[in-house]
This record gives C-alpha cells, sequence and structure tokens, in this order.
C-alpha cells in the first residue's frame, strides 16, 4: 500500500487547507494511498479539511514568523528564534531522518516545513514541497541583517532545493532562489451560493445586499457599532464581535462553511489572506481588503486579486469608521472578470500520481 | 550518554496520537520504547512489572491523572525517572508535579528535537541527584 507523509507547518492554517485539497483529489485517484500527517494544527481542523483516513502525528517543525498579534512579525525573537532553531541544524535534520525511516513513507509532501524536506533527503524519501510561499524568501524579508542569516538562509534554500520539485501555487511570491519550481493553478474551496438559505435563516430583506466581514478573530474587531446605517446593506460579522445592531447577520447563526457564505455574499471585507483571497476570486465575489504593508507575500496576492477579481484597498480610517458606501458601490459598478478556476488541487494531485506512484 | 540513550522507556498519554508521536522521537534517538499506556491506573501496573528507566507521563487523562499516578509510580517503582508532558506548564502544575518527584516538564506541542533535549536535560539531572 503506498504511503505518502504529509508534513505541515502550523503558521496559520491556510497550509493545511491547501495540503488537504491535494490529499483529498490524490486519495480520489488512489484509494488505496496510506497518508500521514505531521502538524501541531488541531485534529478537528484536520478531520474538518481531509476527507481520507488519515494518521495525525503531532509534531512541529517550523515556527514560521514569532508573531506579536495575527499580523504583526516580531522581527528580533524572529531571528533569535532561527538563530537557537538551526544552532544544532545538522542533530535536527538527523533525527528527523530517523523518524522518517521508521514511518517508511513512499513520497513526502512538506507544506512548507524546510526541516521535513532536509530529513527526506537524509533519509533517501523522495520529497516535493508545495506553496503559495516559502520561509526562505519570508526570514529573508525580515531578518536579513541578521549576522546569522548568511548560513541559516543558505540551510533553508539547501533544503527546499532537495526536494525533487516544488510545487508553487499560484498566487505565489516570486521564489527566485529556487531551481526546481512547477507552476500549479490556485488552490481555493469554491462554495455554493446559498442566498435563499441565508434569507430563511436570517433577518434579510428581499434586494439587500450581503456584505461579509471577515478581518479574522477578536483582534480584528471593527467598531461597528459606531458604523452609519448604508441602506440596502447587511452585514454578515462573527458572532464573537457581540455586534448589536438589526442590520447584521452573525456568521454562526448560518450554519453554513465560511466558502458557502462567502459565495453567498455581494461583497466580503478581509485582510489579505491566501484562502480567503483565492476564494473570492474564484466564487466571484468582490473584495475590499485592508493591507498589511510589510508581509512579503502580500503584493503578489494583491497583484493577482487586481488581475483576477474586482477588488479595492480600503484605508484603516475608512474601515474603523464605516466610511465604505462609495467604495462598495465602486465595486459593484465594474463588471466581474472571468473567474479564475480553482483547479490547482487536480492538477497537483495528477502530477504526484503520475510522478511518484 | 550512551548509558541514557540505551534507557527503557514506557509512554502514557490518553490520544494514541500522542503516544505514536512519543514513540516515534524517542526510537529515533535510540531509546527503547518498552510500553505504553493510556491512564493512570495502567500506567501504574506497567511500571510495577516492566520497571522502566524513565516514564513520559501526560497530565490530563481519564481514571487516574498523570499526578496521582506519579505518586503510585514513585512508591512502585522508585528508580524510575518520570518526566511530565502537558499542554498546561503552569507554574503550580509544575511545581506540584516537581515536588511529587517528577524529574522534569516536556510541553506540548512538540518537536522532536525539543523532547529529546528535555529527556537529556532530566535524565542527567536525576542520575546526579
Amino acid at each position: 500500500m503506498p504511503h505518502l507523509l504529509v508534513d505541515i507547518s502550523s503558521h496559520g492554517y491556510g497550509h493545511v487547507s491547501q495540503t488537504s485539497a491535494v490529499v483529498n483529489e490524490l486519495v480520489r485517484l488512489m484509494p488505496q494511498l496510506r497518508v500521514t500527517v505531521r502538524t501541531t494544527a488541531p485534529h478537528g481542523f484536520l478531520k474538518s479539511r481531509f476527507q481520507c483516513e488519515f494518521q495525525h502525528v503531532p509534531l512541529a517543525f517550523d515556527f514560521g514568523m514569532k508573531m506579536a498579534n495575527a499580523v504583526d512579525v516580531q522581527v528580533a525573537a524572529s531571528a533569535a528564534a532561527y538563530r537557537e532553531f538551526h544552532a544544532d541544524w545538522l542533530r535536527k535534520v538527523g533525527l528527523e531522518a530517523q523518524i522518517m525511516r521508521q514511518l517508511k513513507p513512499d513520497l513526502l509532501l512538506a507544506n512548507v516545513p524546510y526541516l521535513s524536506l532536509a530529513a527526506a533527503r537524509a533519509a533517501d524519501v523522495r520529497a516535493v514541497g508545495m506553496c503559495c510561499l516559502n520561509w526562505a524568501d519570508i526570514y529573508k524579508h525580515y531578518c536579513a541583517e541578521d549576522a546569522a542569516f548568511p548560513e541559516i538562509h543558505e540551510q533553508m534554500l539547501d533544503a527546499y532545493r532537495s526536494a525533487e520539485c516544488f510545487l508553487k501555487v499560484q498566487p505565489a511570491m516570486e521564489m527566485p532562489g529556487f531551481t526546481n519550481t512547477r507552476s500549479i493553478a490556485p488552490i481555493a474551496r469554491v462554495g455554493r451560493a446559498l442566498r435563499c438559505h441565508i434569507a430563511s435563516h436570517s433577518n434579510q430583506v428581499e434586494g439587500e445586499k450581503l456584505v461579509m466581514v471577515a478581518m479574522g478573530g477578536m483582534e480584528f474587531r471593527l467598531p461597528m457599532e459606531n458604523w452609519p446605517r448604508l441602506p440596502g446593506v447587511r452585514w454578515i460579522v462573527p458572532q464573537s464581535w457581540g455586534i448589536r445592531r438589526d442590520d447584521t447577520i452573525s456568521f454562526e447563526s448560518l450554519s453554513l462553511p465560511f466558502s458557502d457564505v462567502l459565495a453567498s455574499c455581494d461583497a466580503i471585507i478581509a485582510k489579505p489572506g491566501y484562502g480567503t483571497f483565492t476564494e473570492a476570486a474564484c466564487a466571484g465575489v468582490p473584495l475590499l481588503y485592508l493591507t498589511r504593508r510589510d508581509w512579503p507575500e502580500e503584493p503578489y496576492l494583491v497583484r493577482w486579486m487586481h488581475d483576477n477579481a474586482v477588488c479595492l484597498e480600503v484605508a484603516r480610517a475608512a474601515l474603523l469608521a464605516g466610511d465604505l458606501e462609495d467604495a462598495l458601490q465602486q465595486l459593484w459598478s465594474v463588471p466581474l472578470p472571468l473567474r479564475p478556476e480553482a483547479s490547482g488541487a487536480a492538477e497537483a494531485a495528477r502530477f504526484l500520481q503520475q510522478t511518484f506512484f | 550518554m550512551e548509558q541514557l540513550k540505551k534507557t527503557s522507556v514506557v509512554v502514557v498519554d490518553d490520544d494514541g496520537m500522542m503516544r505514536e508521536m512519543l514513540k516515534l522521537v524517542m526510537r529515533s534517538d535510540n531509546y527503547s520504547v518498552i510500553g505504553e499506556a493510556s491512564n493512570g491506573q495502567e500506567a501504574i501496573a506497567l511500571c510495577n512489572r516492566l520497571t522502566p528507566g524513565l516514564v513520559l507521563l501526560d497530565i490530563n487523562m481519564p481514571k487516574m491523572d498523570g499526578l496521582q499516578a506519579l505518586e503510585e509510580i514513585r512508591k512502585v517503582s522508585p528508580t524510575t525517572i518520570v518526566i511530565m508532558v502537558s499542554a498546561e506548564a503552569t507554574m503550580d502544575r509544575v511545581s506540584e508535579a516537581i515536588k511529587k518527584g517528577a524529574a522534569g516538564f516536556v510541553v506540548k506541542p512538540l518537536n522532536a528535537a525539543s523532547v529529546l533535549d528535555r529527556v537529556s536535560i532530566c535524565l542527567k539531572g536525576a542520575m546526579k541527584a
């Protein structure tokens, strides 16, 4: 029985979403495939994303960047953590290689821990990297001035280059240091437009526009109590924000997956993130976004969104004040471009099956 | 160090995934995993029977939690070194465990190198004591 080992960075859940979509497709092509997933992402979330049987090993291989909150990177702490992480790099690679030999996989799919890829080479296991970003380029963006940078960065790049292939999921960072990339189409879960369900489970009035506000957790709670009422607009907001306005619907009360609610909306307000951006574009939902500015993946995501969807940047002050009417009207006045196809998962799965099994 | 690496190990956690992970990690550094248990009662019985060199003991478990089990293990197998494994490493928890005879603490979530480093430090410390 062929065995796929899947190692996933635990920095946010986007890596799980991308990877599970590919693994689900691969298992559809190869029902006999045995899957082991190693990540510290919560088991419940993995169960909701992986549609196949899998063994979960809760191990971490990286930490991404040290974060003060969902968007603010702690640069000095990250540089120090990387110095510590790489202080005994060869020993770590050796240990992970030993573990990999015990697991005996036929292929490693890494999204996107480079330690796993280095260990796969040491254990003589075939390996593929996959992601829209990589930690070498993220580390370079923030920590290039650190004294240890040249050596650490080279170890990262060397590990990534050791993969037989790196599947660069579009929209992706440029990755100029990589010699083994293969571009694949976007991976997105395209939801079902269920406006009737939403109308029947809420106080939505016929003809009202639905706008989803999806900024992340409590730290991005917007002061919507102070927002002016926009005629003909109903907001879908997280229940945890505790907003008490009769022109809002709580997201949780709809009991629908995020993708379905998104696909049912007339617009979404979000911060840049691979999943939300690609899902909005592929579902043809216009987007207002608040930029993070310093996250190095963001320019690539934003550029792709402008090429493939209707979107506008919104200023932080306008968002806090709810001064959004003009921006929304502008979004709705522009014809939607042809929706990009979310065919990356099927494409990646076909490639893996044909090349490695 | 070579002597430490031959230490026999029992892994105790109610979560099968965690047990599998700890077994993989310990074996990768040549420790000999001789048993596993999913609750405190099973752990005590195993330690009584096998007298392992080391127990990796989860705290939150059904039937009998890790802290209760720790006290019993120290009675039935006084030479066994016990290291607690938990997601909750509050100062209270750590000091309670140390007071009851634990040699150290490993905090979840885990990576292989950090588990082995903690184990190695705790074993050395316990053997000196």
